[in-house]
């Protein structure tokens, strides 16, 4: 063999030993899990293209994409919030060093503000509420930005990422944080209380009847008077709660890492025996994704690819839907159709009570 | 299938050792790493010593290696046989060099990625850390420790350094381990394809590196140095400098004779010499 043939082999080698080495590296911006929100006339999801996509809800023609030319956002892991007039979300530039949360117009798509005070990853899901929209990031910060300029109120700052969205209950704001604690706010922003889990709270908690209810990285669920913030009951699963839970008609539907999908007595964290089998409905995919709950049906996607409707009472599957990739984002339902979207970049509408398939976008290549 | 073997008999317990190297070690990730990168480098040392042996039987034939060539160069065929046979004269197998290489690759590899997922930053990392995560028995605390405290002086181990500093380690530290690794050669050996590709890897691998590790997480770059380091010590104490240090590795004449126009790159001095 010749110099110049090693020479060949040797630069071979170091290319395959660079895109090893660089390509398993950890990356600070993915696609997220293309989270999405939808009103009567279109969907909004960002999708792994790099761009915020309002799709026709009947049909799913492409109504305009953010941001407009060649440039590309990353991370969308965050559903945006929804008014008549203004999308939020925040997202990350390509290299994911760079995040921001942007308020557009939802029928043009045109940028209304833009706020660049988030230092990391928006994970949990904006909210709107009167003028102020709570934005949390892993820059381990909640913040209260003024809807009209994205301007921030106020500020609260935790000892670590903050992946939760917020939920507000009367005047009261709740979010779990990834320094082991459940937090309970003034709409103001002044902390009323701070209860220290075992492990990180990466999901958004569930908040009904007097009591919130808040998963951990130590598989544990944990039900919380919401006036103080002592603890009432706790459920051990055996893999990370992550998912919101869902509350109805006394029961809390907590999806698990674990494949499982719980139903719990809401007062004592019984399991409820009637539920599917002794009060667990398993999958063949971890459930990450919020319970989602319409109609006398629960709605929860997993990583197995399937999108379960199971009847809230019995937790018998009412159908299920082979999404084709992971479903790790929430499903929303609006005047009776499902919109949902996989990891790997798709989203789709179905009949809510049939699970028939109404489109999906993008279309798949015809063979 | 393959994946999932590699999963449980490598990449989980490597990931889990470091939680719990992490756990025992005052929650300082810098230390879990160097702690298990030196452990699996003592664990695959005789590897490493069978690798080096072999490599060095093979550098001592190069001169009977370039006669046969000059013999049977037009003839590939017969050069081979007689290759083969030379060999197995001198009880070497060409492929126990690579052997021990390929058997640690998984050990790296596995090594390389637990890194990675305990420093995961997203959801999507952190899913994917959700199956790996021993969490029954006594090893109910593990999942208990995420996300890691990554800070390290001025590092934040999981992005990549601001000021360059492990870099250019990497780069250094992987050069003087690649120098040792070369056994000093005499002037028909240091001519050879073998040791100008050896002199060339030792340039452009660690420039390489150091290259990719700009944009590396720096715990992964403090992992390279660390390997690196525990490599040189390794080498040292088994061969010495080897091509480092050339004069102090080098006792014999011809050696030094030789050195100026191998330097150069020119084929006069070697060929001054067969006259």
């Amino acid at each position: 063999m010749g110099k110049y043939a090693w020479k060949g082999a040797m630069a071979l080698l170091l290319l395959l030993v660079a895109v090893a080495v660089t390509g398993c590296g950890p990356q600070l911006a993915d696609g997220g899990w293309s989270a999405l929100n939808a009103d009567s006339s279109s969907v909004y999801v960002g999708l792994n293209t790099g761009k915020m996509t309002a799709l026709a809800a009947d049909n799913a023609q492409v109504r305009w994409t953010f941001p407009a030319g060649n440039d590309r956002l990353a991370n969308f892991y965050n559903a945006p919030a929804l008014s008549q007039n203004l999308l939020i979300f925040g997202a990350s530039d390509s290299t994911g060093r760079i995040n921001k949360v942007y308020g557009l117009d939802p029928a043009t798509g045109q940028q209304r503000w833009e706020f660049d005070g988030v230092k990391d990853t928006v994970v949990g899901n904006p909210l709107l509420d009167n003028g102020t929209v709570y934005v949390t990031s892993a820059d381990h910060n909640v913040y209260a930005l003024d809807t009209q300029n994205g301007q921030p109120r106020w500020t609260f700052t935790t000892e670590n990422w903050v992946w939760s969205g917020v939920v507000r209950d009367g005047d009261r704001l709740f979010f779990g944080g990834m320094d082991k604690s459940i937090y309970a706010l003034t709409t103001g922003g002044q902390q009323v209380w701070r209860f220290q889990t075992q492990g990180a709270v990466p999901g958004t908690p569930a908040v009904a009847g007097g009591m919130v209810y808040a998963g951990d990285l130590s598989s544990t669920l944990y039900a919380l008077n919401e006036q103080t913030g002592q603890q009432v009951w706790q459920f051990k699963a055996s893999n990370w709660f992550w998912g919101q839970p869902a509350v109805v008609n006394g029961i809390v539907y907590a999806p698990s890492l674990d494949n499982r999908l719980y139903a719990l007595d809401a007062k004592t964290g019984a399991k409820v025996t009637s539920f599917a089998n002794q009060g667990t409905f398993t999958a063949q995919g971890a459930l990450r994704a919020d319970v989602v709950y319409a109609d006398g049906t629960l709605y929860v996607g997993s990583e197995d690819q399937k999108l379960y409707a199971l009847d809230a009472t019995t937790g018998a599957p009412r159908w299920t839907y082979d999404a084709g990739g992971p479903i790790l984002s929430t499903p929303i339902i609006v005047n009776g159709t499902l919109y949902g979207s996989t990891s790997n970049g798709k989203a789709f509408a179905l009949d809510a009570k049939t699970g028939n398939q109404r489109w999906v976008y993008p279309q798949p290549a015809n063979k | 299938m393959i994946g999932q073997i590699f999963n449980t008999i490598l990449l989980q317990p490597f990931l889990n050792a470091l939680l719990i190297l992490y756990q025992f070690l005052g929650h300082n990730y810098f230390l879990a790493i160097a702690v298990l990168t030196i452990i699996l480098r003592l664990i695959t040392q005789p590897l490493m010593a069978k690798q080096l042996n072999s490599t060095k039987r093979m550098n001592d034939l190069q001169p009977q290696l370039k006669e046969l060539e000059k013999k049977y160069g037009n003839d590939k065929e017969r050069m081979a046989q007689e290759q083969m046979k030379l060999y197995k004269e001198n009880g070497i197998n060409p492929m126990a060099g690579c052997l021990p290489t390929l058997l640690q690759f998984p050990i790296w590899i596995a090594l390389y990625q637990s890194i990675i997922q305990t420093l995961g930053r997203s959801p999507l990392q952190f899913l994917a850390l959700s199956k790996h995560i021993y969490s029954l028995g006594i090893f109910a605390g593990l999942p208990l420790l995420v996300p890691l405290a990554s800070k390290f002086l001025w590092l934040n181990l999981a992005l990549p350094d601001p000021y360059y500093v492990l870099p250019i380690l990497t780069g250094i530290t992987m050069w003087v381990q690649q120098k040792m690794m070369t056994p000093p050669s005499t002037g028909e050996q240091a001519n050879s394809t073998q040791a100008q590709m050896s002199q060339s890897m030792a340039v452009t691998m660690p420039l390489m590196f150091a290259f990719i590790t700009i944009n590396l997480a720096s715990g992964l770059a403090l992992y390279f140095v660390i390997s690196n380091l525990v490599g040189i010590a390794v080498q040292y104490f088994m061969t010495g400098w080897g091509s480092l240090l050339p004069k102090r590795a080098a006792p014999v004449a011809v050696a030094v004779e030789t050195a100026a126009p191998v330097q150069k790159g020119t084929k006069s001095g070697s060929r001054k010499k067969k006259r």
